[in-house]
């Protein structure tokens, strides 16, 4: 018993084993609705890509957190990084004719190359703008890939995505398989924000956010680290974008809409900003908040607003009681 | 061809000044960047067409009623979400954040009760006026300028509004209030003026502009419930691109931005003219952030 209980005790304090954490949700989700749906146990491949949705928003919400909850910058803008690395992948998949790796590579310089047109003119102005000019930036996306039909096919959208494979090696087509191709990216993007998260340069964003004087009288040049952080954002959220389109096999703008980026900004307010575990849980929570709604049989056209509404009321009572969202550091004061 | 686009713009342009003024008057005098701006100005259409085509009251109520009711509506929002954050001091990030959550209740309720799709208010096709273009070249086609009568409407109407609001800002008592409380709230609070009731009446009138944009345009082009959105973006832009400081910056802005999309309609198409307002944007945030209109600051 005690050299199991031990073990427990070593897996739950290393910070990997927040990685489980969508496993054990999706299980969690899936044998509690096999439970109480008619129909009992139905197919694995859907709880299968449901953990994929999960680990898509908590890269997601990791880039947004790099902004958002380590820097201070409030950023609504994210859906657009998104869709612009989802396009761009499908661009190398399918016009380049290059594979996953080099497209994902490709989206991720492309994704940092537009956030620095967007930060480099706003960042240096006070709080206000920046949200302004990232906002206006996220519908001029949505413009550009919805009207820009030549390229883009605007509102039809673009079917057959091929699959990500690694030449030679590695077809994934299964569920399964896209769930351990997320893993793996997942587990990328982790650990490199956990070195972030205990690193000077950690530190020098998080004083950025809480104090920018001071770090500025460090002779830190402040403007220049927060577009680099920008960047950086950008670069993480290629990961998701070029994790959706390539799983969904097929893109098209509405999934790219400010209501995206509010429900990513969700991510953090929800669980929590300026650390590890809070990007977790609120990845989870927004991902299954509509399946929770769909399985009490709302109808879709309904949960999707319905899902926005109780976004924006959890924002609005969060802001007032908790401005940390539940397992936070920081408190946008 | 450009006359008739120019005056086009200048129509548009209209109706941007009045809903940027709104948001200006909010901004400005109570620091909240109030995205949810955009879902007064949604709903203020919505409300339209509550009473016009389903109550089917005559139009001058239903538009009377529907302003009341976005009045109140702006009102509410400040009484249950931005006062008691004001009294905590929260900080601006905390409100526009709660200004978001606001914004997707409001356009997301109206969306489920009345459907993603377009709503017309009048059909049918609009009169038009014809005025003869004294520049046109003769033998061009563009000889007569044309305009359909809610253009008419949108643009006189908006420009009494903004006369009135104006002059109620800088000629009258409780105007010059409100003027202060742009400069220094606290210090207004000290010299007795209750904070609390000047913002609930800055709530009202400001978001009764923005309705009656909403309902101008409503009137002429129909709506859906992402309309305010776009508007919302014009209007903080023109607040920006016109000077933050100053009331009239708003309305330079925002008939500069109807001038600016009247001008990408005709050189490219219509689908870009959000464009136009995103790189005015960046573009006076790089070279002129005070925007037009600026006091002169002495160096710290």
């Amino acid at each position: 018993m005690k050299p199991i209980l031990s073990l427990l005790t070593k897996i739950y304090k290393c910070r990997y084993s927040l990685l489980l954490l969508p496993f054990l949700a999706t299980l969690l989700f899936y044998i509690f609705t096999s439970i109480f749906s008619a129909t009992g146990f139905s197919s694995i491949n859907y709880p299968l890509h449901m953990l994929l949705m999960i680990n898509i928003y908590i890269i997601l919400g990791f880039s947004v957190n790099l902004v958002t909850g380590y820097t201070g910058l409030l950023s609504l803008g994210h859906g657009a990084l998104y869709g612009i690395s989802a396009y761009i992948t499908v661009f190398g998949l399918m016009i380049l004719k290059i594979s996953f790796f080099p497209a994902l590579i490709l989206a991720i310089l492309f994704n940092m190359a537009v956030s620095l047109l967007v930060s480099l003119p706003s960042i240096r102005l006070k709080q206000d703008y920046f949200v302004l000019a990232v906002i206006g930036f996220q519908m001029v996306v949505f413009t550009v890939l919805y009207n820009w039909t030549s390229v883009t096919q605007g509102p039809y959208g673009i079917p057959g995505i091929p699959r990500p494979d690694i030449p030679g090696l590695w077809n994934v087509s299964e569920p399964w398989e896209y769930a351990i191709l997320s893993y793996l990216l997942l587990i990328l993007v982790f650990i490199y924000f956990s070195r972030i998260d205990r690193s000077s340069f950690g530190r020098v964003i998080k004083g950025i956010r809480d104090d920018e004087l001071v770090v500025e009288s460090m002779g830190r040049n402040v403007n220049l680290i927060k577009a680099y952080v920008f960047a950086l954002s950008a670069g993480i959220a290629a990961f998701a974008g070029a994790l959706f389109a390539t799983s969904a096999t097929y893109i098209d703008p509405t999934s790219f809409t400010l209501d995206e980026s509010i429900a990513i900004i969700m991510i953090i307010f929800i669980g929590g900003s300026g650390n590890l575990k809070g990007v977790l849980w609120g990845a989870i929570f927004v991902e299954l908040l509509p399946e929770i709604l769909r399985f009490v049989q709302l109808p879709d056209a309904v949960a999707a607003n319905l899902r926005q509404i109780i976004f924006g009321l959890l924002l609005i009572i969060l802001m007032r009681f908790k401005p940390t969202g539940f397992a936070g550091d920081y408190d946008y004061d | 061809m450009l006359v008739q686009l120019l005056i086009n713009g200048m129509i548009t342009g209209a109706v941007y000044a009045l809903a940027a003024l709104g948001f200006s008057l909010i901004y400005r005098s109570t620091k909240i960047f109030h995205i949810a701006h955009a879902a007064v100005f949604t709903a203020a259409a919505y409300f339209l067409f509550l009473f016009y085509n389903q109550v089917h009251l005559d139009m001058v109520m239903s538009i009377l009623l529907s302003l009341l009711c976005t009045g109140i509506l702006g009102v509410l929002m400040e009484i249950t979400v931005y006062h008691p954050l004001f009294k905590d001091e929260a900080s601006s990030s905390v409100m526009l954040v709660s200004s978001i959550g606001i914004m997707t209740i409001v356009i997301n309720s109206i969306a489920m009760i009345w459907g993603n799709e377009n709503k017309i208010i009048l059909s049918g096709i609009s009169n038009t006026v014809k005025i003869n273009n004294p520049l046109a070249e003769p033998g061009s086609p563009f000889k007569e300028i044309i305009l359909t009568i809610p253009q008419l409407y949108q643009f006189f109407i908006s420009l009494l509004a903004i006369a009135l609001v104006m002059i109620f800002l800088h000629y009258t008592k409780s105007g010059k209030k409100i003027k202060a409380i742009c400069d220094n709230d606290r210090l207004v609070e000290i010299f007795g003026v209750s904070l609390t009731r000047y913002r609930v009446s800055i709530f009202f009138i400001g978001s009764i502009m923005a309705g009656l944009g909403s309902i101008l345009f409503a009137v002429d082009f129909g709506m859906d419930p992402y309309v305010g959105m776009p508007v919302l973006l014009i209007a903080a832009v023109a607040v920006i691109v016109g000077g933050v400081e100053y009331f009239w910056g708003a309305v330079l802005g925002g008939f500069l931005l109807g001038f600016a999309k009247a001008l990408v309609v005709w050189k490219m198409s219509a689908r870009w003219e959000n464009m136009i307002v995103f790189l005015l944007l960046i573009v006076f945030l790089l070279f002129r952030p005070e925007g037009i209109l600026s006091r002169k600051k002495r160096k710290a």
